[in-house]
């Protein structure tokens, strides 16, 4: 082999090393780069990280304050409302006295009316004291004015003042207030009978 | 053939409530009796008898008046009095005397008087 022919081929390597080692320069800026690039997306991380943690405490903060914001609201209502309830209290104390001496008076004039009455009643003469005596009930006396109501109109006032006259005698013989209904509630189951009776064509007119 | 039953003008439907009442007031013909003394004497109980009293005198077998006057200490409203007429009094007789003909199972005697209801 010829002394230029081994310098061709030197050449040669020292060309393709050359170029080699100019590829792997390339290779290892580009991985510096990309080390950078993650040093500062780990660095970022960290800062995300760092306001996570921060807007948790801002947060439970944040409720805490709230919490104590309503509760603070609450007390200073509640200390509103105690006195206007005291004041309430009061008033309603107040107004149960007045009402408690109201009745307290009345009746002290209803025991006095009483006595009085029961002394009118024990120095009236005798007869008058037996006429008051007597309790018709109003009920009877309702349902028995209904009864005339359904007889004929002619008819209506005579028998109106018989049924009254004779409820009062009912009363007067101290039948009471059941009996007087009793006797009420059969004039009622009776009445379309008098009724027909009373508008039968046979009938004489009899004396008013 | 026969025609259209007539029908004679007869008296009350002699129930036994009504032979009750005419029975009451014939024992005392002469008598006036308000409304709740009849009831008494017939046995019946008050507030049953206006219709019967009311057909009676529609027949002109009994006639009634209010009472002349009330004392005035009694207090009380005034009655009305009922009465047989004179020819009620003979055809209750014999309205009385049918009706019991034909039922003379039944007991007609009014029960005993227990107060005025």
């Amino acid at each position: 082999m010829s002394d230029r022919s081994v310098r061709d081929l030197v050449l040669d390597l020292a060309r393709d090393l050359a170029r080699d080692l100019a590829r792997d320069l390339a290779h290892a800026r580009d991985l510096v780069l990309d080390l950078d690039l993650a040093r500062d997306l780990a660095r970022d991380l960290a800062h995300a990280s760092d306001l996570a943690r921060d807007l948790t405490l801002d947060v439970n903060l944040a409720r805490t304050r709230a919490r104590d914001h309503a509760l603070y609201y609450a007390l200073i209502r509640a200390r509103d409302l105690d006195p206007a309830l005291d004041r309430a209290l009061d008033r309603a104390l107040d107004r149960a006295s007045a009402l408690d001496r109201a009745l307290d008076r009345a009746s002290a004039s209803a025991l006095d009316r009483a006595h009085a009455l029961d002394r009118a009643h024990a120095s009236a003469p005798s007869s008058r004291r037996k006429s008051a005596a007597v309790r018709v009930a109003p009920t009877a006396g309702r349902l028995l004015t209904a009864v005339t109501r359904l007889l004929p109109a002619a008819d209506r006032t005579r028998y109106g003042e018989e049924f009254r006259a004779e409820l009062w005698e009912l009363a007067h013989a101290r039948i009471g207030r059941g009996g007087q209904l009793a006797y009420a509630a059969r004039q009622v189951m009776s009445a379309l009978r008098l009724q027909a009776e009373l508008r039968a064509p046979r009938r004489r007119r009899a004396a008013p | 053939m026969t025609g259209p039953r007539a029908r004679k003008p007869t008296g009350p439907r002699m129930t036994i409530p009504t032979r009750l009442v005419l029975r009451a007031m014939l024992a005392e013909p002469t008598r006036e009796m308000c409304g709740l003394q009849i009831c008494t004497a017939a046995g019946l109980r008050s507030g049953t008898i206006h219709p019967i009293l009311a057909r009676l005198e529609g027949l002109g077998w009994l006639e009634s008046r209010w009472e002349a006057a009330v004392p005035t200490e009694e207090g009380r409203p005034r009655r009305r009095y009922y009465e047989l007429t004179r020819d009620g009094a003979e055809r209750a007789r014999i309205a009385l005397a049918q009706a019991t003909t034909s039922t003379s199972t039944l007991d007609l005697n009014p029960r005993p008087a227990g107060g005025l209801i």
